[in-house]
């Protein structure tokens, strides 16, 4: 006999898709990402980006096993902290050496934390294990594949011109231009995910739109990061189209469970990471600003969020208050 | 699709039909919680009641039978009438529009609860509402609940009745201006009809909850209204078409708040407004207008998807069931809580600017702050938040609880 069902409370509509859709089109985004780079650059890279990304699901199979004795269904979200760390080493980085830092995001970053109390960035501690441990390897990049001129224009009309070039969006897209925007259009590999920010922003715009990303962090930390390079006397335009700022805006920062919920912390938080990035790039001994700032920020998002509850209480209060008198 | 609850239509609301056949039974609950005082039945067992006639009073309400008959029991919990009749009142006639000091007596002999969904006695409304000095009517037309087209189906076929009550309220409240809120999707259909009768128009998005009186007060004046404080108390008298129209009637045929119009909408047929008496089963809208019903494949829902209830044939209409609703049962409704991510899209969600997750979390705990007691007394319980949760987690179930604890905190 089938089972009486619960009685259901309201609402009894649902918008946007479940936690696992969520990931699940993160995921998707993350794939087609490894997908571009490997038809551009590298074919055997979808390999390795496949197996790896099976490796975290197999860890977090086995972790729950042991723990529980039972068989269980990987998130989606184990996946996209593997995808998101190969995308950001080095593509030709040794395979054991990725998945020491897939070990470590999963299980230690992932599984074994207490999430609630230690909101830390699976992917970036993962990451910041690979860079203290095995500093060469995630420093050996890829050479561009094309021979680039260097180039200066007023506009990206004037290079044009001064290219006798006709100019044809289409080849834009396929990545045919050179200057200061080659970052922005695919001629220089790096890591695997930022060797085309266009495409982050594209999906950027896609994740958003679908609801399954929050704009806040993203803009947030751009203009964090925009507003402190030029201080710092920093090229702004050369380190926005320099890859990982887009990418990080895009599937870094984004990450809910790391960054605070609340609109007022995403912001703060979002801020804070790209002033943070700007300064480590600028005076740091390490380059990896984005480790360091997102990390930063997420130890500070339990008490962003709640600043921001006792805040809006406060307004809250006050506007019945001033109603009142 | 980004984590919007839309509430556009398209087409024309059908016109409001009269249930072509009267229940056998109708069942009028006494529940203290529904009508916000305690309700004493007047006829005991077996006695024989006509339609109009007052068969239960408390102190802020009264209930009224809605068909001739036989009482078969007089609860507690509620009053079952067997039907040996029709629902015409005998000897209702006209009546004249009460003085302003009358109003809180006269709503009280209409019967007449908050036909919007909330069902707040209109006594205890207008008493307050009296010694303050109110400027404006604003009839709540916006209807932001998915699938309810009630209050349109009113406003384009039962206009007059509508508009007796409309004039009734604003000459003897003496209130110089009515707005009437509408959403983007209606106001090509309503507008004209509502600004030749003096109506300014206030018009809404479409989407979920910009029905709520709270923010189209916001709209009005620019400023969302303090929590705790009323809209009468800033000189804004709301009230839903519904009411205005059972009050129409009650001024124009004598007739006290006993029909409920609602929207009938079901799986393969086009959305339908009708009229009940109050009390009618579901079962019986069911099975007048041919609508199977399986309660392992189907949910029936009373008063919309987004505020109302889970109920069974057997539930009886109350005066503020606007709706009922058969639906596909989806497989997401019947997901267990996932652990919250920390998505920030009840954030969005919530037309308050409140912090829902943040609230659930300390209800759960039971960590008691002066933010979260404002912030649970400004909720309305909309139930956006937990719509757009990706992890099913029933926010707006929470924040009733929630509210209920604040209460027994209090004492």
């Amino acid at each position: 006999m089938a089972e009486e069902r619960r009685t259901l409370v309201a609402p009894f509509l649902r918008k946007g898709t479940d936690t696992n859709g969520m990931m699940l089109g993160m995921l998707g985004c993350l794939t087609l990402t490894a997908a571009h780079f490997a038809w551009r650059y590298d074919t055997g890279f979808f390999l390795r980006y496949l197996s790896l990304s099976a490796a975290s699901l197999l860890i977090e199979v086995v972790y729950v096993i042991l723990r529980d004795g039972r068989l269980h269904w990987p998130r989606a979200s184990t996946a996209v902290t593997a995808a998101l760390l190969v995308l950001s080493v080095p593509a030709r980085m040794s395979w054991i050496q990725i998945f020491y830092g897939i070990l470590v995001a999963v299980l230690f970053a992932k599984c074994m934390t207490d999430r609630n109390a230690l909101r830390l960035n699976p992917m970036l501690v993962g990451r910041l294990f690979m860079m203290l441990l095995f500093t060469q390897g995630i420093q050996e990049w890829l050479n561009p594949s094309v021979e680039i001129d260097a180039f200066s224009s007023a506009t990206p009309l004037g290079l044009y011109l001064a290219e006798d070039t006709v100019y044809n969006p289409l080849s834009i897209l396929a990545g045919s231009i050179r200057g200061d925007w080659e970052g922005v259009y695919a001629l220089v590999p790096g890591a695997p995910g930022e060797v085309m920010p266009l495409l982050a922003l594209v999906f950027g715009f896609i994740l958003y739109f679908t609801g399954i990303i929050d704009w806040r962090p993203g803009i947030a930390f751009i203009l964090g990061f925009g507003l402190t390079c030029p201080i710092l006397g920093m090229p702004l335009f050369f380190h926005l189209t320099a890859g990982s700022i887009m990418f990080t805006a895009v599937y870094i920062v984004t990450d809910p469970r790391s960054m605070p919920g609340s609109k007022a912390g995403r912001l703060i938080a979002g801020f804070l990471a790209g002033v943070i990035n700007a300064v480590v790039r600028n005076h740091g001994y390490y380059p990896e600003g984005i480790v360091i700032a997102v990390l930063a920020v997420n130890l500070l998002s339990p008490t962003l969020d709640r600043l921001a509850f006792y805040f809006r209480g406060v307004l809250l209060q006050r506007a019945t208050r001033r109603f009142n008198q | 699709m980004r984590r919007i609850i839309q509430s556009k239509s398209a087409t024309p609301a059908a016109p409001p039909e009269y249930i072509p056949e009267l229940p056998h039974e109708v069942v009028l609950t006494l529940d203290p919680a529904v009508h916000r005082c305690v309700m004493t039945a007047l006829p005991g067992p077996g006695d024989a009641v006509t339609a109009g006639q007052v068969i239960a009073e408390g102190k802020v309400m009264r209930l009224h039978a809605p068909i001739e008959g036989m009482v078969t029991d007089a609860g507690p919990p509620s009053i079952r009438i067997q039907r040996t009749g029709a629902n015409e009142c005998p000897e209702s006639h006209a009546l004249p529009v009460p003085e302003k000091s009358a109003w809180p007596d006269f709503m009280k002999s209409a019967g007449l609860a908050g036909m919007g969904g909330g069902m707040f006695p209109y006594p205890s409304k207008m008493d307050a509402a009296i010694p303050l000095n109110i400027h404006t009517l604003v009839v709540n037309a916006v209807e932001c609940e998915p699938g309810i087209e009630i209050d349109e189906a009113i406003l384009m076929h039962h206009h007059d009745f509508f508009i007796r009550g409309v004039d009734a309220i604003t000459q003897s409240l003496n209130i110089q201006r009515k707005v009437a809120g509408l959403r983007k999707s209606n106001r090509a259909r309503l507008r004209e009809r509502l600004e030749v009768d003096g109506f300014d128009i206030v018009v809404m998005t479409d989407t979920y909850p910009e029905g709520a009186g709270k923010l189209i007060v916001r709209k009005l004046t620019g400023r969302m209204p303090p929590t705790g404080v009323r809209n009468s108390e800033l000189g804004y008298l709301v009230m839903n078409v519904s009411s205005l129209w059972a009050l129409g009637r009650r001024l124009a045929l004598g007739r006290p708040s006993m029909d409920r119009p609602l929207t009938l909408l079901a799986p393969d047929s086009p959305p339908r407004n009708i009229i009940v008496p109050v009390g009618t089963p579901a079962a019986h809208i069911l099975k007048v207008y041919d609508i199977p019903y399986d309660r392992n494949t189907q949910v029936l829902i009373a008063s919309g998807f987004m505020m109302g209830v889970e109920v069974d044939p057997s539930y009886a209409v109350l005066k503020g069931t606007n709706a009922l609703f058969v639906q596909p049962l989806r497989k997401r409704l019947l997901e267990e809580e996932a652990p919250c991510i920390l998505c920030g899209s009840c954030f969005d969600a919530c037309p308050l600017k409140l912090h829902p997750i943040g609230m659930a979390d300390r209800i759960k705990a039971r960590q008691f702050s002066a933010a979260l007691e404002i912030q649970l007394k400004t909720c309305f319980l909309c139930g956006a938040c937990a719509a757009v949760c990706p992890a099913n987690i029933p926010l707006a179930h929470y924040f009733r609880e929630g509210k209920q604890w604040l209460k027994n905190v209090a004492r």
